[in-house]
């Protein structure tokens, strides 16, 4: 793998969450595309113009297409998957479903296409939910990381939230 | 039995609470066995179907072990301890020989045992013995007490542990996967923030009473506290480190199991107390 996978596995599993809920924070995201869209700014401003590295947004990748794949010489080596899970019917709510459902397909991903730890995949959901849930991993070294983006960490939640139901009806 | 614990029994079942009329609605335990003679049986259904077992039963004031024994040789044991600090009959050891588990023949020992016992205590109350305490950093690679622990859940035993308590999110500090391996199903080891600090456990089918086999779904399932929840309230959950007892609300099914018609229901439910 390249020197660079570590930075990049390092960036995604800490600013681009950090990044990320900011932009929610500053009423950027309100749907699925919107968050997509946010990601893929962040990862292509994060690669530049590294040399034999590509971004590629919903590649044909098989049964389902994954949001974004990060290339190198060809190869995928960041499998991503993003997932928006706030709703302006419910405060407190966890797109548990959709978790469970990218972790699958994000195994299927790595085992199809990029198989023997060769590359890694990712999956950023974006919720709002006041409680602790957990992803039990085996002892095994991992490839499929999730990487909760949780507005309820949100500074002034209460206040933020409210304008943030507003905006979304307003915006649709 | 000395004077003072006969009397002390006697006092005990004066006292203790009357047990509730217990409807008797037979379940099975175990494959069905005909008597042969004294200590031999034959397995009426199952895998072992039409195989002759010697079941042989030893007791003393303090112990009782079920000895099962094919063709000469010993396949497997149950132990008992008597009149124990947690409760006066106590399963606390159940082994089957490697190849014949997962065939019933656990099951058949420890209710040849459980109605054994229950002759000779005129007040019982029964626990299973499963307790091992882990350190959090100890690697655990397999499932342990699954036969026991599907058995205590059968019977009507619960965990000694609050598990209600113990698995609020905020007191669970880690859940790990523990892979299925030949003989065991996967389980979960969780690592928490108070006593006993980690929880071995497996799930269980609530239609079939069996675990999930490695591979299900169920198993990749996040953990929320709405999961939490119906593991506990649906007695999906196994703990294969933590004791079980039998608890009132657990006295109808052990009836259930072991009793053979209503009169026999009856004469056990009047011995039985909840722990």
């Amino acid at each position: 793998m390249s020197t660079f996978s570590e930075p990049l596995h390092n960036f995604m599993a800490g600013p681009l969450v950090v990044k990320l809920r900011k932009e929610v924070e500053a009423f950027r995201i309100f749907n699925h595309a919107d968050l997509v869209t946010n990601a893929y700014l962040l990862l292509m401003k994060f690669i530049g113009n590294m040399p034999d590295w590509h971004i590629r947004c919903s590649p044909r990748f098989g049964v389902k297409n994954p949001d974004i794949v990060i290339f190198q010489n060809y190869e995928p080596r960041a499998i991503c998957q993003f997932i928006f899970g706030m709703t302006t019917e419910k405060q407190s709510y966890l797109p548990t479903a959709d978790i469970e459902d990218a972790i699958g397909m994000m195994k299927a991903a790595l085992e199809e296409r990029a198989p023997k730890g060769a590359g890694r995949a990712y999956i950023a959901s974006v919720h709002d939910y006041d409680q602790r849930w957990f992803v039990p991993q085996t002892q095994e070294k991992q490839y499929v990381y999730i990487l909760p983006v949780n507005c309820f960490d949100i500074p002034l939640h209460h206040n933020w939230r409210p304008k943030w139901d507003e905006l979304k009806k307003r915006l649709f | 039995m000395s004077f003072f614990e006969r009397l002390f029994d006697a006092l005990r079942g004066f006292f203790a609470p009357k047990p509730k009329t217990v409807i008797f609605d037979p379940k099975p335990f175990g494959p069905p066995l005909q008597r042969i003679d004294e200590e031999t049986v034959r397995i009426e259904e199952g895998p072992l179907k039409g195989q002759l077992m010697k079941l042989t039963i030893q007791v003393t004031e303090d112990e009782a072990h079920v000895l099962l024994h094919q063709d000469g040789k010993q396949i497997g044991h149950a132990d008992y301890q008597r009149n124990a600090m947690e409760a006066s009959i106590v399963l606390w050891n159940i082994v089957v020989q490697e190849n014949l588990r997962h065939k019933g023949l656990a099951s058949i020992m420890a209710r040849v045992g459980f109605r054994h016992l229950l002759e000779l205590h005129k007040n019982a109350s029964f626990a299973i013995r499963m307790l091992r305490l882990i350190k959090p950093s100890e690697r655990i690679t397999k499932i342990q007490n699954v036969g026991i622990g599907i058995i205590a859940r059968k019977l009507g035993f619960s965990p000694e542990y609050d598990l209600q308590n113990l698995l609020r999110q905020r007191n669970i500090q880690l859940i790990e996967l523990i892979p299925a391996s030949e003989v065991m199903p996967p389980g979960y080891r969780i690592v928490l923030k108070t006593f006993p600090l980690v929880l071995i456990a497996f799930l269980v089918d609530q239609a079939t009473g069996r675990p999930y086999p490695g591979g299900h779904k169920i198993y990749n399932s996040l953990v929320t506290p709405e999961t939490a929840e119906q593991w506990v309230s649906e007695r999906m959950i196994i703990i294969g480190n933590g004791n079980y007892l039998l608890r009132e609300d657990g006295i109808e099914e052990l009836m259930n199991h072991l009793a053979t018609n209503q009169t026999e229901a009856g004469i056990y439910a009047r011995r039985v107390r909840p722990v």
